[in-house]
């Protein structure tokens, strides 16, 4: 049974209200005080508590789409790998690249990845993806801006904007509650944003792994390259499948919260995909969860800490940055973020005073952010009116 | 005792209610008083329920503080202001640009409340100022203008130093330029309005009567503009003006001799600046001062400086038809390295002129402020 559906929400009602029907007629036979009706009488409250509380869980689930299914929530509520014993010596470093304003040479491309469709409504299609270099399958959201099938448009590339919902979720979760097709069309509309391609893609995989966007130490016959998955196979495989633009100037990503980081992740490592990011809520230092790949004296697991790149190997990338000094989940890191980033990262930062770490307080920023996209990165720049 | 909403001790006081509320409950089962068993029915269902209520309060708390939904009582009541004092931007419910009730001259402009800085008088509004300042290796001082943002008078304003950009004028020209056939501080309020920093405008006069064109250059024997451009100028806005006083929160900017003036200050300085913006700017001094300094004239030119690798943004734009200027964009493009950066305009059209620049000052203003972001105390 779906965790998401209203089956769940409507079973475990009635069994709530059964069990609330069934104190109410055994309690006369448990009225003695003894060891064994006392007993049986707290076993009920507590049984109808635990059912009400199942039900108060199930509507929230319902509501903000965290868990999709069992193997999601089981996934998240179990441990999904210790950390490696051997804390390994890095071999190498990548070459520093010349970079010149904003022209990075790209890399090869990747094997092609395999598709599969697994769900298509009036707006979005969602496919589960396997990645051709990380041999990771996830699901991956697609819109498709209007205009994009008209014959007159058949040779018009567009931009993509590449995002990841917050850790849990599923990968519709996002879209749904930013109403990120209407805000795109509507700024389209507006000529505040050229016509984007957006595309969703879900970084907690295998179901319930809270796997950081990182790439884990086993390569791709472990199964744990999400990063390069979100990086580097689903960017080749959008720009074979759709028809977009290939300049890191129109590619950019992002998020809100833990999706903030992925973000972050993707275009801060592979600013020769990526020209800019959007982060909502986010953070800048990896927050291992239920799945430790790396010891932590681990010098690999480095990449991670983007304040410190920030301050040090900057990536030649736009951010726009939102956070609440409240927010205990991300500003802690975000404004060290903000103070270490120099050029040639460019930040464009908003804190606020007050607020903590939900959707309504962040979806009113996501039109500002885009907007700012159409004027920093050059293929998101709208066409004159 | 602080009981906020994700204080330890809220916590636990709640936790601690709802383990004990089915013990409560059983106790006072027998206890309900009342005449008939629908009333004393109805009595034990209420406890059954506030039992439950108690539970999921609980659980909600337990939540709240692992995910930090909401950060304080205020936070949940919806108490808190959108548009508290370090605000950045209260999110408009449009993406739409709007008219800007700041712009000079509107009716509905804030009144100035600082008082005028001593030393200063005001030139031709409420809000922007001019003194004159002493340059060394002279005895004649320069004119430098000030104007502040409508944002620098508001109360909620009161204890944020503000960024600032340095403009400079062309040769032959003059600072006020920029006021009216540049039209800066409209412009600055149209950018502001779409998301741009508020910054505070500097304008000093680069120019010396009777000296030779010194390109905003410290020569020998002349007077010396650059230190007065950097360090005599810097001194005296920070020492009148609520402005930051870090190379964080200065950038520079002009337009024809100005532009390589910003370019070639920035690069120079990247202990004093941010960012540079170059608008139609050269590549290298041509003045007839520099004649008989060759060295001085190769130190002065941009991809020399681009050689030391200054950690500022720089971005440079201009007109194919202009040919010096836009041959200086490729130099600036081909000498920049890590961890200059550098980001070119080369436009179609349009020529050395201040119609064309004025219309790109608001994209100015917003690159500008990506480099300096608005941020609050």
């Amino acid at each position: 049974m779906s965790l998401l559906g209203t089956k769940l929400l409507v079973l475990l009602a009635v069994l709530a209200v059964a069990a609330m029907v069934v104190t109410v007629l055994l309690w006369p036979r448990l009225a003695r005080t003894a060891f064994w009706t006392v007993l049986g009488r707290l076993g009920l409250i507590t049984l109808v508590n635990a059912l009400v509380l199942l039900l108060a869980l199930a509507v929230v689930n319902h509501q903000f789409q965290f868990f999709g299914d069992w193997s999601d929530l089981i996934g998240a509520t179990t441990t999904q790998g210790t950390t490696a014993a051997a804390v390994a010596t890095v071999t190498g470093g990548s070459p520093h690249k010349a970079v010149v304003a904003t022209v990075i040479p790209q890399q090869p491309p990747p094997p092609p990845s395999t598709v599969v469709v697994v769900a298509q409504d009036s707006i979005s299609t969602t496919y589960a993806v396997t990645g051709g270099a990380s041999k990771v399958t996830s699901d991956v959201q697609v819109f498709l801006p209007t205009g994009y099938s008209d014959p007159a448009a058949a040779t018009h590339r567009y931009p993509v904007l590449e995002g990841f919902g917050g850790y849990p979720s599923v990968v519709t979760s996002t879209s749904k509650a930013y109403d990120l097709a209407a805000q795109l069309g509507s700024l389209a509309d507006q000529h505040a944003l050229a016509p984007t391609i957006a595309v969703m893609a879900q970084p907690w995989t295998p179901a319930g792994r809270d796997t950081e966007c990182a790439n884990g130490p086993g390569g791709a016959s472990a199964g744990d390259q999400v990063e390069t998955w979100i990086s580097v196979d689903i960017p080749a495989w959008v720009r074979s499948t759709f028809r977009t633009r290939t300049d890191r100037g129109s590619w950019a990503t992002w998020g809100p919260s833990a999706g903030a980081w992925c973000a972050a992740v993707a275009a801060m490592l592979h600013p020769d995909t990526f020209g800019a990011f959007i982060c909502i809520g986010g953070y800048f230092r990896v927050e291992w969860g239920n799945w430790q790949p790396y010891a932590p004296t681990d010098v690999r697991a480095a990449r991670y800490d983007l304040v410190a790149r920030a301050g040090t190997d900057p990536p030649p990338v736009a951010a726009w940055i939102y956070t609440s000094k409240q927010d205990s989940q991300s500003a802690p890191t975000t404004l060290p973020f903000i103070a270490a980033a120099r050029a040639p990262l460019a930040v464009s930062a908003h804190v606020v005073t007050t607020g903590g770490h939900r959707t309504p307080l962040w979806k009113p920023w996501l039109p500002v952010a885009l907007t700012w996209l159409g004027t920093v990165s050059p293929g998101f720049a709208p066409a004159r009116p | 005792m602080d009981l906020g909403l994700t204080s330890g001790l809220f916590a636990t006081v709640v936790v601690a209610l709802a383990i004990l509320a089915p013990v409560l409950v059983v106790i006072a089962w027998r206890r309900v008083r009342g005449r008939s068993a629908a009333l004393r029915s109805a009595q034990r269902w209420a406890l059954v329920l506030l039992s439950q209520a108690v539970a999921v309060v609980a659980v909600l708390v337990l939540i709240n503080n692992e995910f930090g939904l909401y950060s304080s009582w205020d936070d949940l009541l919806g108490r808190t202001s959108t548009a508290s004092a370090t605000d950045v931007l209260v999110p408009p419910t449009t993406a739409a640009r709007g008219t800007h009730p700041s712009a000079p001259g509107a009716a509905t402009a804030l009144p100035w409340n600082s008082g005028v800085p001593k030393g200063f008088s005001t030139y031709d509004s409420a809000s922007t100022f001019v003194a004159e300042v002493r340059v060394p290796g002279t005895s004649a001082p320069l004119k430098v203008y000030v104007s502040v943002p409508p944002e620098y008078g508001r109360p909620e304003f009161a204890r944020v130093d503000f960024p600032v950009v340095e403009l400079f004028h062309g040769y032959p020209g003059s600072p006020t330029t920029w006021f009216h056939a540049m039209d800066v501080r409209a412009k600055l309020a149209d950018a502001v309005a779409a998301g741009a920093t508020p910054f505070v405008l500097v304008v000093p006069q680069i120019s010396v009567a009777g000296a030779p064109d010194l390109e905003c250059t410290d020569l020998p024997g002349q007077p010396q503009v650059a230190t007065f451009l950097t360090t005599e100028v810097r001194s005296v806005i920070t020492t009148h003006f609520r402005v930051r006083a870090d190379r964080a929160g200065w950038a520079a900017m002009g337009y024809s001799e100005g532009g390589y003036c910003a370019a070639q200050l920035v690069l120079r300085h990247p202990e004093l600046f941010a960012a540079g913006v170059d608008l139609s700017g050269y590549d290298a001094p041509e003045s007839s001062a520099f004649d008989t300094l060759p060295l001085l004239k190769q130190a002065g030119s941009l991809a020399t400086l681009l050689r030391s690798a200054p950690a500022v943004a720089i971005f440079a734009s201009a007109s194919r038809q202009d040919q010096q200027s836009s041959g200086s964009l490729t130099s600036l493009r081909r000498g920049a390295r890590p961890p200059t950066s550098v980001t070119t305009q080369l436009f179609a059209q349009g020529g050395h002129n201040t119609a064309d620049w004025s219309a790109g000052l608001p994209a100015s203003f917003i690159w500008l402020s990506h480099q300096i972001p608005r941020v609050g105390p």
